[in-house]
Formats: structure tokens, C-alpha cells, sequence
């Protein structure tokens, strides 16, 4: 099923293989993304629509993952600006969070 | 980053005043201190096991850290509200009154550290298998991929100015 919605087309056209999503460093996203952190993105399907999944690795080994192109709040998928521009910002935010040496679950000494 | 210090949480007012004012911050100290300070009590009340406060630094970020080594707040927050996915217990947590009590007039600990997100803070909550960041008051929802961490870690962050 396509991805349906205003501005989804791009998933689309990721689910036909006109992007490069689905390999690390891959050319077409890393020109857009200009990541901060290692990172890899799979085309995936949810409820039949064609989504993003990103994971943000730290530390030489995947430590996040989100739905990167759907909109949380309405559940529809996000035009391809407004996914790039929060990718963008999750791994700028992560490339400090990651810096902390305070870990979670033990108080540190 | 360097940890300028690190303190057990233990008398939530002054421990919060402590760390505030290691902070450069020219405006809203009063907010991130009552921030910190709620984030305090909450460990207290909540966590059930002890909790820490600390602050780290490097040349461009300082960061408060609030953490505790309890159950986490999807654990806590479904013990009232069973059907909630983990997600949603933690955006519940983070909403204004949300609390694993469901009383009101309370539940201001983790909004008001949220609420520093416009205020030129970010904002970064670790629990469970759940980890948002706020930014200028939206909040950003992950997954930990290597599953759910042990208690609750939050963090308030400001960008440092950059060096002459």
C-alpha cells in the first residue's frame, strides 16, 4: 500500500528503491543527514505503509531507535523536510547525551 | 566531560541549589533550580531506592544529572495505569499532573525540568526502554536498543558560550 498523506510521496519513493536508505554511509541520505553520530536507516513497513526506521549508534553499537517519518502525535507520515530536519536533531541531541560518562541505573560514586 | 561533582540525593532543596549554581546561566537559574529540585523530591517519593545528582562538563555543554536506581517510571506510572504501552507512560509522567497516583496536585517534577526545554535548556530522560530529549518544549521519543536500563536518568543540558 502507499504511503498516503500530504508530502509521503518520498516514502514512495524510498519504497522503490529511488533512495539509498537501506545501507550505512549510504551517499544519497548521508548528503541530507550530514550525521553527527554513526547511524543506519531501514525502509520498513508498518500497517502497510512504507516507514522509517532509524537507529543511532554510540559507542561502535546501535543505543537508540525510532520511527524516524511518522508523525507521533497523528500517526500519518511526515513530508520528507520535516523527517530529515528531526533526524537531524535527535542525532545532534544524542552527540551530546552520549558525551555524559553518568550512566543509568548506578548512582555514580 | 568532567564531573565537577556528584552528591547523594538527600535534602532536595539545598542539593538543588548546590548544583544550579555551578550553571553560567544569566537567566532562568530560579526555574532550573526549582526543576532540579522537583526532580529531587521525586526520587525521594517515588523511586524507592536511592537517587545521586551530579554535573559534568566540557567545553561546550554543561549537564545536571538527576538519577535513581528504582523500578523506572514505566514500571511505576502501570501499576495504576496497567494499559499504557511504555511510551505512553512516560508521555503521561512527563504531561502536567501526571502521576502513577493519579492525585491531583501533584506530578510537577519531570514537567518543570521539560518546561526548561524553551528556555534555552534541553532536556534528556532515560528509563525503562524509553529515552526523550525536549527541545524548545517538544519532546523527541526513542527506544534504548539494548533494552530497558535500570531506574531513571534525567538530564538538563546548556550549551556553554564558545571560547574567545
Amino acid at each position: 500500500m502507499p504511503a498516503t498523506g500530504d508530502g509521503a510521496d518520498w516514502l514512495d519513493e524510498a519504497a522503490t528503491g529511488k533512495y539509498h536508505w537501506t545501507r550505512v554511509g549510504s551517499t544519497g541520505l548521508d548528503a541530507e543527514l550530514a550525521p553527527s553520530l554513526p547511524y543506519r536507516v531501514r525502509l520498513g513497513f508498518r500497517e502497510g505503509r512504507p516507514v522509517l526506521y532509524l537507529a543511532i549508534g554510540i559507542n561502535g553499537s546501535p543505543d537508540y531507535w525510532q520511527w524516524a517519518s511518522i508523525n507521533r502525535e497523528t500517526r500519518e507520515p511526515m513530508p520528507k523536510e520535516q523527517a530529515l530536519a528531526a533526524m537531524r536533531e535527535v542525532m545532534e541531541l544524542a552527540s551530546v547525551t552520549a558525551k555524559s560518562k553518568i550512566k543509568s541505573g548506578l548512582p555514580a560514586p | 566531560m568532567i564531573l565537577l561533582d556528584s552528591i547523594p540525593v538527600s535534602h532536595p532543596r539545598e542539593d538543588a541549589r548546590r548544583v544550579a549554581e555551578m550553571v553560567p546561566v544569566a537567566h532562568h537559574r530560579q526555574a532550573l533550580e526549582s526543576a532540579v529540585y522537583e526532580l529531587c523530591l521525586n526520587v525521594q517519593q517515588w523511586a524507592g531506592a536511592p537517587g545521586r545528582v551530579s554535573v559534568e562538563k566540557n567545553e561546550s555543554h554543561i549537564i545536571l544529572t538527576v538519577q535513581d536506581a528504582g523500578a523506572g517510571i514505566p514500571a511505576t506510572m502501570k501499576k495504576t495505569f496497567p494499559d499504557l504501552t511504555n511510551e505512553e507512560a512516560v508521555a503521561k509522567a512527563l504531561s502536567r499532573g501526571g502521576t502513577s497516583s493519579g492525585s491531583e496536585w501533584r506530578g510537577f517534577g519531570l514537567p518543570s525540568a521539560v518546561d526548561l526545554s524553551p528556555r534555552g535548556f534541553d532536556f534528556y530522560l532515560e528509563t525503562g526502554d524509553v529515552a526523550v530529549w525536549a527541545r524548545r518544549g517538544k519532546l523527541i521519543f526513542s527506544y534504548k536498543s539494548g533494552g530497558a536500563v535500570t531506574g531513571t536518568k534525567i538530564q538538563i543540558i546548556h550549551p556553554l558560550p564558545p571560547r574567545p
